[in-house]
């Protein structure tokens, strides 16, 4: 072994180079992560994703295409105040714009979390630090992973949109939306960044995590109150009958369109002034940002490793006895209540509906409860039953165990559905007692079989749990999709009960059918990722 | 001799608690340095300032020569530290896995796959490199994790607790790698809770608790400094950390 000159290192174009390798090492290690595993039934799970995916985007294209059309044919068909072209082009640069905000409040929702695990708790921090890559490289390029993933995990609100109006459309100029997007993705990681950095600051690592967990929720729940007041609004307005927008919703777009926030509607439709002003930001905050957290990042990554960096180990009490499934769902009930972050969580989800549930509220409270209930019912029980096996004291309650990795599973889920179930079973029989027979029937015979399937998802595709493997945390990117996959579940079946349940008992049951095949559908698919027989 | 390693009134404080207190210590070029305390003593955050993980609150460290504190991306060029629990690339091979790190310190490509060759058979992994590291045992982790630190040919290579899991041929081979290193005039600094192992194979060893050295010196030295003249290190080191706490009670 000889020992060569040392070559330059940690010139700026090394540091850059270094930059975009790692980012394209994570990147591969993402792509491989979602390839691996060559069975049949792992092939089979990426086949069905794929094509759910494509499914899905292909909706997502057909409801963009018809809000155009319905906003265009809105105008054309109601008397025009102003002059036609102009009024046009507000009132379609309004929805526009709102499709923006969407994108941007849902982005900077996940940002904040995101942040903290991609800035603060990767564990290659040790390898890259005491390189002789500058620590701002390193930063610049974990800030630009954050947003190549931002961009990925909510491109779905903005694809459909651009596309339809570029393709079907031919507005070529709204391809600039593209860039526009990821301008957008840099300045959400960045505002998160700055904010994950001052949050650790004044906090600590801990505090700042607990917090960050329960900030987008509490967001979320602004916006479903916000949702749930425009969904009333719209229902005041008739709009079932109509296939046009009618002129007061006209009205609140147009206004939208004079709001300073139509500028990142204009970028993304290519006028060069506003294109500016957003690349410029994102430059700007991208400088501030690794000009003023660089320090604490590095600091922040040895601070995570001096205090959090091992398991609590044998906080769990009481002996861990073979075959004792009992002592299993007991243990797991304990953990879950012991757990500060993932109550935090459960507290912020059950949240989420609140404000849509509040809303209904004001029209019919059983209604609304019964919405709730259901709904939460659905996300606890997966929650609960991810909590179970995400916890840090999980991985000595497997080394515990005598091996039997099924039963250890099966715990996890019993616990995890237990209260939300006991819960939903006590709400359910109050409802007999009133005159809604029909919504107590949808809380009991909808809610039960809803969480047993998010239990089972949750269980199956939320972690991987094994022995000597340290467990997820909740707050991992890749925790987040089953999450909004049980979110998405749980509200469509919520709502989908209870709306059936008003109309009539044929369309009540019919909804308890297709509640019951996925529940079905839930069992098929962990006996091909996950047997649980 | 030109020291590898220099280290004068070295101070870290985290909170109230100060994990490593006027800390100072010169290993030469070409030696094997032992550091050796109780969980807590302040080995690996003393580790972690030499190689520029943690800013030191006060003291001055130089690696060959050069100034860590002022110069730190200059003087981690012929460092590597290798931590007690190494993070690989889980889902890469070894091959990618190395190249990416020589990238790290900009070794050209074509010279980074032919020294991670040279590694991989060295280290008897040449014939599983198509394996993503994640399918690896315990010990070829490790393995890897040295070879990682390898392969910019470093000057001092600063390890954690190397030998730490590792079956009995895995720790041989280790330890082997380790002195070829030295033969060929690297230097090593380690921390181990292993005493036979830092009594074999170092030439100097510390002895830290509270975050000070309390007796440094060969094992000569050390067998004078307690007054054991036949004693083992195991005893050396349970006698003087016994008297240490007899001086500062808790």
């Amino acid at each position: 072994m000889t020992h060569a000159a040392a070559p330059t290192a940690g010139s700026p174009v090394h540091s850059f180079r270094a930059g975009g390798r790692l980012v394209w090492v994570d990147i591969l290690q993402g792509i491989r992560r979602h390839l691996a595993g060559k069975t049949w039934r792992d092939k089979m799970l990426r086949t069905g994703g794929a094509l759910f995916g494509v499914t899905f985007l292909a909706a997502l294209h057909l409801a963009a295409y018809s809000l155009v059309m319905y906003a265009g044919a809105g105008y054309m068909g109601s008397p025009a105040q102003v002059d036609e072209s102009h009024g046009m082009r507000d009132l379609l640069r309004g929805v526009g714009t709102a499709v923006w905000c969407f994108l941007l409040f849902v982005m900077l929702s996940g940002g904040l979390v995101r942040a903290l695990v991609v800035l603060h708790e990767q564990d290659d921090s040790d390898l890259l630090l005491s390189s002789p890559v500058s620590p701002r490289a390193v930063l610049a390029a974990r800030l630009f992973g954050n947003a190549l993933q931002s961009c990925l995990v909510d491109g779905f609100i903005i694809i459909p949109w651009i596309n339809v109006l570029v393709f079907v459309f031919g507005h070529w100029e709204c391809l600039w939306g593209y860039p526009v997007w990821f301008a957008l993705a840099i300045i959400v990681t960045c505002v998160d960044g700055l904010f994950s950095f001052g949050l650790i600051a004044l906090l600590g690592l801990r505090k700042a995590r607990f917090f960050s967990q329960a900030i987008p929720f509490i967001l979320v729940f602004g916006v479903t109150f916000f949702a749930g007041s425009v969904s009333l609004s719209v229902a005041e307005m008739n709009v079932g009958e109509q296939s046009q927008m009618p002129p007061e919703m006209q009205a609140h777009f147009i206004e939208l369109s004079h709001t300073p926030l139509v500028w990142i509607n204009r970028a993304a439709s290519g006028k060069p002034l506003f294109l500016a002003m957003i690349f410029s930001a994102a430059a700007a905050l991208a400088m501030l940002t690794l000009r003023f957290t660089e320090r604490a990042f590095v600091e922040g990554t040895q601070h995570l490793t001096e205090n959090y960096g091992t398991a609590r180990v044998g906080v769990a009490d009481g002996p861990f006895r073979s075959g004792a499934l009992l002592l299993d769902v007991f243990k797991n009930l304990r953990l879950i209540v012991r757990t500060p972050m993932i109550l935090v969580q459960c507290l912020a989800q059950s949240l989420m509906p609140v404000g849509i549930a509040c809303v209904l509220g004001r029209q019919d409270l059983l209604w609304a409860i019964a919405f709730f209930v259901i709904f939460v019912t659905g996300v606890l029980s997966g929650m609960f039953t991810i909590a179970a096996g995400t916890v840090e004291e999980c991985e000595d309650l497997l080394m515990m165990s005598p091996h039997d990795l099924r039963l250890f599973r099966l715990g996890k889920m019993i616990a995890g559905c237990l209260w939300p179930q006991t819960a939903a079973l006590f709400i359910g029989i109050g409802l007999l007692f009133t005159d809604e027979k029909l919504l107590a029937c949808a809380v009991l015979f909808g809610g039960v079989p809803l969480g047993l399937t998010t239990s089972i998802v949750g269980e199956t595709f939320a972690t991987a749990v094994k022995p000597g493997v340290r467990p997820k945390l909740l707050a991992d990117p890749i925790m987040m999709i089953p999450l909004l996959g049980m979110q998405i579940v749980s509200g469509t079946v919520a709502g989908a009960t209870v709306f059936a349940a008003s109309l009539s008992t044929g369309f009540f049951l019919l909804s308890l059918v297709a509640s019951y095949l996925i529940f079905a559908l839930s069992i098929g698919l962990a006996q091909l990722r996950k047997p649980l027989f | 001799m030109e020291n590898a390693c220099e280290v004068v009134g070295l101070v870290k404080r985290f909170g109230p608690k100060t994990a490593v207190d006027q800390l100072s210590l010169s290993v030469p070029t070409g030696m094997l340095y032992g550091f050796l305390g109780v969980n807590g003593a302040g080995k690996t955050t003393t580790l972690r300032m030499i190689s520029g993980l943690i800013r030191p609150d006060a003291g001055e460290i130089r690696v060959c020569g050069i100034d860590a504190v002022t110069e730190p991306q200059r003087a981690k060029q012929p460092l590597a530290y290798i931590p007690d629990d190494p993070v690989l690339y889980g889902k890469l091979n070894p091959m990618e896995h190395l190249e990416f790190v020589a990238s790290l310190w900009n070794i050209e490509p074509k010279v980074a796959r032919q020294r991670a060759q040279e590694l991989l058979e060295q280290l008897l992994l040449w014939d599983r490199r198509h394996e993503w590291i994640e399918s690896y045992s315990r010990g070829m982790k490790q393995k890897i994790a040295l070879a990682s630190a390898l392969i910019h040919e470093p000057k001092l290579i600063l390890l954690d607790e190397p030998l730490t899991g590792l079956d009995a041929s895995a720790a041989r081979l280790v330890k082997d790698i380790l002195l070829d290193f030295l033969r060929e005039g690297g230097t090593v600094i380690l921390t181990t809770h292993i005493l036979e192992v830092a009594e074999r194979l170092a030439e100097r060893i510390a002895i830290m608790s509270g975050g000070r050295i309390i007796a440094e010196g060969t094992m000569e030295q050390l067998r004078s400094h307690s007054g054991q003249a036949a004693g083992s290190l195991e005893d050396i080191f349970l006698q003087l950390i016994q008297e240490q706490r007899v001086e500062v009670p808790l």
